[in-house]
């Protein structure tokens, strides 16, 4: 097979991390991005893009720490270099409080962000509710400059990318050897998966340039991520809804937690109103299958499910998808010369 | 009682306020006047980035260490006062970098989270081995020279556009004290050889992905004197010039070429940053500051001259315990007045 034709199914910051991982290992192959929606209108545009690993349930921790630490280097170097504004990769210090201390002082990943520690006694005045605290820096990717560095980064390999609906992953079989499934969301539709399921995020993007630390409530449902422009604050977890609108309520008592957090927040301007659906599971998919229908069959790499979690661990399941898909290579080329024989 | 407040940077607007906070209400008749040739955007203090950070070694001046406290833990205090944004006040973290080892500075126990950086950390700093990562203050004087202004101007302190040529001269206008925050050019109005300036350019940049301070230090070439990049609100400020004896306010193109290459080097990510402003100014250096009383026989008159000058590069770090200082001096010429006149009935002067 001399240049294998491989389809990324959503174009998000899974398809295209997973895309470009795919140029990167497997340079013969020629990749297309499929997606009814690009950069600014993903999921991802709406997160802020920070680098603090969701923990899932059914995952094996020391691969969660891989693809973490992966990203993690991965990111440290671009924000290291003259790309980095271009790219929307920066640094960011903050905190990490917690109302009671929590059963794990020491998350899996605190060995891979940078000066992870314990928060003094007077750093944790600045938060009078809470009792327990770590501080520490990790890096941001803002969207959409991260996704749209990411579509540079494909056009200049050569990948396509095409604004289109799939609706069904057959349908790409005759113009494809290999469909890579990074639909998010959009795998409860597209595959039928009943266990990938949302959970609705609202976000607020407000100016407040003076907002120069993170601030997460230990729980994760409160949260102040300082971007490049904006400021996201954050949110809410309602698992189960599809809903895009914007909730006044919502935004209110998004508004008022932050606040409550950073008081100076309350002169912040230019409020917008973000919804996205976080696409939630027990434990990413990253894994091949073969699909077969009347004797034909299609190889297809799952890279969904990434949940609250996606930007933080993206580069990691980008190359485990990459190497899924060479995978899948070796065993085309493996079959093609049997059948020669 | 008048009181004449010359110079109207961060020294000046601050002493005036703590004066007239502390003594307004013991002492009915004070008027305050601020008298300056330049006022705030066109101080040193608007020129300087704003962060709170003192040099790394206090030699051994206790005293000044406790004024940067006493500054720094008033500022902190305001940190959720409504205030805050209009103040220019907030809080930001970032690295101090060495080449070599250095002992702890005076101010680790006045910043927050005082750390040594870990080895992961030096490699985003090629060339520096060893560092330190605090959170501190940043007090920007484009925002709290203007909050200072209308605080003053609420409370009835007037404000006079004209260069003091001398303590006489205000004197013989019938002011009784004079509070000398003239800064650089304090020199004029009495001369101190020990008032040197220390000559500093800066280049704003758009620069919003950078979200800590980064001060590098090159014990050899002395503070300041090595690159500097602290974020602001709205811009970054780059920065690593001390000239030391050099009185020029002209920006000069070498020292933009070390700024910008040294910078962005620093930080290679600044390449692409958008140059908005160049600035020189001039750091009121002295070998300590000086805050005293002198008594000046001036003509027929003995002036109460309270000095506040000579803050250097860490004026916005220490401006508050020395505004203090400044009115306990003042309160204690306000306690020689009362006791020179003669006792009459009605409470006060």
């Amino acid at each position: 097979m001399a240049s294998p034709k491989v389809a990324v199914v959503g174009a998000g910051v899974i398809g295209l991390s997973t895309a470009l991982c795919i140029t990167e290992t497997c340079p013969s192959c020629s990749v297309t991005v499929l997606s009814d929606q690009f950069s600014p209108n993903t999921t991802s545009d709406v997160a802020a893009g920070m680098l603090i690993p969701h923990t899932y349930p059914d995952t094996p921790i020391h691969r969660q720490k891989q693809w973490f630490r992966e990203t993690f280097t991965y990111l440290f170097a671009i924000s290291n270099s003259a790309d980095a504004s271009e790219a929307g990769i920066h640094l960011v210090s903050g905190w990490q409080v917690f109302k009671s201390t929590p059963k794990e002082e020491l998350p899996f990943w605190s060995d891979i962000v940078l000066g992870f520690r314990p928060m003094s006694e007077a750093e944790l005045q600045k938060f009078p509710q809470h009792q327990f605290g770590q501080a520490f820096t990790t890096l941001k990717c803002d969207c959409p400059p991260y996704l749209l560095w990411l579509e540079k980064r494909l056009k200049a390999t050569g990948a396509q990318m095409s604004t289109r609906r799939v609706a069904d992953l057959w349908e790409l079989h005759s113009e494809y050897d290999i469909v890579v499934n990074c639909a998010g969301v959009g795998a409860h539709q597209l595959v039928g998966d009943k266990e990938l399921f949302p959970v609705r995020g609202q976000v607020l993007k407000v100016h407040a340039p003076w907002v120069k630390h993170f601030i997460r409530d230990g729980g994760g449902l409160t949260y102040i991520y300082p971007g490049i422009h904006r400021v996201t604050l954050g949110g809410t977890r309602e698992k189960g809804s599809w809903s895009l609108s914007p909730d006044p309520g919502a935004t209110r008592d998004i508004f008022d937690r932050c606040c409550s957090l950073e008081p100076s927040l309350r002169a912040a301007q230019g409020m917008e109103v973000k919804v996205g659906l976080r696409p939630s599971r027990q434990c990413v998919r990253v894994q091949r299958e073969i699909l077969s229908q009347g004797g034909v069959k299609l190889p297809v790499v799952h890279n969904y499910g990434h949940g609250a979690g996606g930007f933080s661990v993206h580069r990691g399941t980008a190359k485990e998808a990459a190497q899924l898909v060479g995978e899948c290579i070796s065993a085309l080329q493996g079959s093609s010369s049997r059948a020669k024989l | 009682m008048r009181v004449a407040v010359i110079g109207a940077g961060v020294i000046g607007l601050s002493s005036a306020l703590c004066i007239h906070e502390q003594f307004h209400d013991l002492v009915p008749s004070l008027e305050l006047e601020v008298y300056a040739d330049h006022f705030t955007p066109h101080t040193t203090s608007d020129g300087a980035a704003g962060l709170w950070q003192p040099y790394l070694s206090d030699h051994g001046n206790l005293q000044e260490t406790l004024w940067n406290k006493e500054t720094f833990d008033y500022l902190l205090g305001h940190l959720h006062s409504p205030a805050a944004k209009e103040m220019g006040l907030f809080l930001i973290s970032g690295y101090n970098l060495f080449t070599e080892p250095v002992p702890d500075p005076s101010w680790k126990n006045i910043v927050l989270g005082f750390r040594n950086l870990t080895p992961k950390e030096l490699e985003l700093f090629p060339g520096y081995s060893y560092g330190w990562f605090n959170t501190a203050l940043m007090l920007e004087g484009r925002s709290y020279l203007p909050w200072l202004t209308n605080r003053l101007m609420q409370r009835g302190v007037k404000f006079f556009h004209r260069k003091v040529e001398s303590f006489q001269e205000v004197s013989e206008d019938g002011v009784d004290v004079v509070l000398n925050c003239s800064g650089m050019r304090a020199g004029e109005l009495q001369p101190d050889p020990e008032l040197q300036p220390g000559r500093g350019q800066v280049i704003k940049v758009l620069a919003p992905w950078v979200k800590h301070f980064i001060i590098t230090h090159d014990l050899k070439s002395g503070t300041y004197n090595s690159p500097y990049v602290i974020p602001g609100s709205e811009f970054t400020v780059l920065g690593g010039i001390y000239q030391h004896g050099n009185w020029s306010e002209e920006n000069s193109a070498k020292d933009h070429k070390f700024i910008w290459d040294s910078c962005c080097r620093l930080l290679p990510a600044l390449q692409k940053a958008k140059i908005v402003r160049e600035w020189s100014g001039l750091r009121p250096a002295r070998p300590s500051v000086r805050l005293e009383r002198e008594s000046i026989r001036l003509g027929n008159v003995q002036a109460e001259v309270i000095h506040n000058y000579g803050h250097g590069g860490f004026g916005i770090t220490i401006h508050r315990g020395c505004a203090m200082a400044a009115a306990r001096l003042f309160g204690t010429i306000l306690q020689e007045k009362k006791q020179q006149l003669p006792r009459t009935p009605g409470p006060r002067l």
